[in-house]
């Protein structure tokens, strides 16, 4: 053992010839470790970021959160910042036009059409500068505003927790509400429904009710939020369910019947985060933010964009890559009528959930025309 | 009598056309009628400013709203001020180092409390996600800003400075700093005062390498007038001379001869209230005569249109400016514009 020791301190001598081939030998090793080390990098450099994406995806503005489709898929809506305007970008033109500069408020979070095209706001009656947590989480309002823009919108008299779900068939709106806004009364994380009534001239809530609360049962103790009424079948409704209850403390995608109360665990996801978003117009998919992709750190810092097939069969299709880099987020997608895009925005990982700094539009037909020229990555 | 009586049925027609406008606003809208110089740059906003390279304008979305800034080359439009919540400004201008100067209220309490008691400056590094830093300084309107070097200029009147009389004003010159980490105002001097509400002012440029600036006299019964200032010897000079009209000072152009004006005087011909609801773009020379002044703009032939606060862009080719509703208070508008003055 002490001669082998000898002979390598020897063979590495500066004076030997074997001695000059080991060093030539840890040069070359050092240089394809820096040279492999190099290219890793680039290749994070090449990663999906706010600026670089595949041509199959669009950036439509520099400025903008929380798209939403016109029925007609021509237009979106979305809001400037969040707190503040609601525009809506002509698609063919590019032209914006703003929607909520008539008249004073408080700021938007949430701007979604109805299907009778008026457009349903959210957001507190006026902003406290000092506490912005508080107009999010608590004092934010359900408003519609009257597509002729000549008035203000009308307030519905219902807090709402996050987003609502609104049907593309009916005037029907579901939303969530907490102890926090209703600090007087015993609520917990419920989700409520109720129809949009129009007959009197100005839209009012009619039909209010109850249909999943966080008091019992699978999601005793959850954070609960509506996100859509299932096409196809309305009587479903596609809910957020994180912390508590199902899924132990992850965020799982549910499905509620809200005629017998059962729910489905859609995701079964127990260890990420998983946040459905806009749903197919075929109702057999939806779009999720999951950080499924992650192993460390797998929560809603960490999201992309995802397809789940909604029957539990777990069958899950990556859409976009933009978390790869561990920089960037992309979130908040939805689905045009005619389910050939896909409007969402993008940010920094740090951010704020719902914060955007421009919309960008994905065409499923020419991601699939790249994905059969083997230019998608899974 | 019978021949009086004819002589009058003959006359009076007469007398009543001459009374009438020679010409009838038309309908419609002017944005749709737009000559080839002027392009439309966005669809909202109010308030244009030319950076100093000229290749962006800075402009806010509403009063009480968000500021952004377009890039002329990309037509990129991008927000400067979402990232503050509840921001609530009016104005926004560049200083020549390509920072931007903020106006507005800290909070949007009510229009009027908002736009004068609570008015104040702030400061926006260029640097991408900075914040707006308080100056402490509190303000009526608008204000100068150098194209050459960091001074400033502004006006107060009672509500923003009590130790005013009501109605009394004055006008402020002040160098901005912003070496430390708080950027300050040094060297506040004022220049001009007006004792009362014949004439309530309001800061508008600099221009002979900041030795003059130009300023709004705003007058009873709604009127205005251009003046200009020396800032040596404290000479006021009345450029547009032209009582019972108004005339509000703009941006100005680069050589100093010219300013741009917001001014009613097509209502000689189309009819209308005088003020600053019936306006239009003009060119005045500064050369205190009051008769060298050019229209710029038609956007008042049409019913309810207007075009107002515009600027020059530093190299004099280009006027930024908004298109605007006659029955909406001054200042708001409904795009930004780029007119092109070397066709």
């Amino acid at each position: 053992m002490d001669s082998i020791f000898k002979t390598f301190v020897y063979s590495i001598s500066f004076k030997s010839q074997s001695g000059q081939a080991f060093l030539r030998l840890v040069f070359l090793t050092l240089l394809i470790a820096v040279t492999n080390l190099l290219n890793a990098q680039q290749q994070i450099q090449k990663e999906w970021s706010d600026t670089s994406f595949p041509s199959y995806i669009k950036r439509m503005n520099y400025f903008g959160e929380r798209p939403d489709w016109s029925p007609d898929g021509k237009k979106f809506l979305f809001v400037a910042r969040s707190f503040g305007d609601v525009y809506e970008m002509d698609i063919a033109t590019k032209i914006v036009r703003p929607l909520t500069h008539h008249y004073y408020h408080g700021g938007y979070l949430r701007a979604l059409y109805l299907s009778n095209g008026d457009i349903a706001l959210i957001g507190p009656k006026s902003f406290p500068a000092e506490n912005w947590k508080e107009a999010r989480f608590k004092l934010s309002e359900l408003w519609i505003l009257d597509k002729k823009l000549q008035s203000p919108p009308v307030r519905m008299g219902e807090y709402v927790w996050e987003g609502p779900a609104i049907s593309r068939t009916q005037l029907k709106i579901a939303w969530a509400e907490h102890h926090g806004s209703y600090p007087d009364q015993k609520r917990f994380w419920q989700i409520w429904v109720a129809d949009i009534d129009y007959s009197s001239g100005i839209p009012s809530l009619k039909n209010q009710r109850v249909v999943l609360d966080n008091s019992s049962g699978m999601v005793k103790g959850a954070v609960l939020e509506p996100q859509n009424f299932r096409p196809g079948n309305e009587e479903e409704l596609t809910v957020q369910s994180s912390g508590q209850g199902i899924g132990n403390n992850s965020t799982e995608v549910l499905g509620l019947n809200m005629k017998t109360g059962k729910l489905v665990n859609y995701s079964r996801s127990p260890a990420s985060y998983n946040e459905p978003e806009g749903i197919f117009p075929d109702g057999q998919y939806t779009l999720v933010e999951s950080s499924r992709h992650r192993t460390m750190e797998s929560t809603a810092r960490n999201i992309d964009l995802y397809k789940l097939k909604l029957d539990s069969s777990g069958v899950w299709e990556r859409i976009t890559l933009f978390n790869e880099g561990g920089k960037f987020k992309a979130t908040n997608p939805v689905i045009s009528n005619d389910g050939k895009f896909m409007a969402f925005m993008v940010a920094r990982c740090d951010e704020m959930a719902g914060i955007g700094h421009g919309i960008y539009i994905l065409d499923f037909e020419e991601l699939e025309k790249a994905a059969n020229k083997g230019k998608v990555k899974k | 009598m019978k021949s009086l009586i004819i002589v009058f049925t003959v006359i009076a027609p007469f007398l009543v056309l001459a009374q009438q406008p020679k010409q009838q606003r038309k309908p419609g809208s002017p944005i749709e009628h737009l000559p080839k110089n002027i392009r439309v740059l966005t669809h909202f906003g109010e308030r244009a400013d030319f950076s100093p390279d000229n290749k962006h304008v800075a402009f806010m979305v509403k009063s009480f709203g968000d500021a952004m800034v377009y890039d002329l080359e990309t037509n990129i439009t991008r927000c400067l001020t979402c990232n503050v919540p509840g921001g609530a400004f009016l104005r926004v201008m560049h200083l020549v180092t390509g920072d931007y100067i903020l106006i507005g209220p800290e909070k949007f309490e009510n229009i009027n409390i908002s736009r004068s008691r609570d008015n104040e400056l702030w400061f926006l590094s260029k640097e991408k996600g900075s914040k707006p830093v308080k100056f402490g300084v509190k303000m009526s309107e608008g204000m100068a800003i150098s194209k050459k070097s960091m001074k400033i200029s502004f006006s107060q009147v009672h509500a923003q400075s009590p130790d005013l009389a009501e109605g009394a004003s004055r006008l402020v010159i002040a160098d901005l700093d912003i070496s430390g980490g708080k950027p300050t105002l040094r060297n506040q001097k004022t220049v001009y005062e007006s004792p009362d509400r014949s004439c309530t002012i309001e800061a508008a440029d600099f221009f002979d390498n900041d030795s003059k600036m130009t300023f709004t006299c705003y007058e009873p019964q709604g009127l205005a007038s251009v003046m200009t200032i020396d800032l040596k010897t404290n000479v006021v000079i009345n450029h547009s001379k032209a009582p019972g009209t108004y005339n509000e000072c703009e941006g100005i152009f680069p050589d100093g001869k010219y300013t741009l004006v917001e001014g009613d005087r097509q209502c000689d011909w189309l009819g209308g209230k005088r003020g600053s609801n019936n306006i239009d773009l003009w060119k005045l020379k500064l050369d205190g005569t009051g008769k060298n002044f050019v229209r710029l703009t038609n956007f008042n032939d049409y019913e309810g249109g207007k075009a107002s606060n515009p600027v020059v862009s530093t190299d004099g080719k280009y006027m930024s400016f908004q298109f605007a509703n006659t029955a909406d208070p001054a200042g708001v508008g409904y795009g930004i514009l780029l007119y092109k003055f070397v066709k």
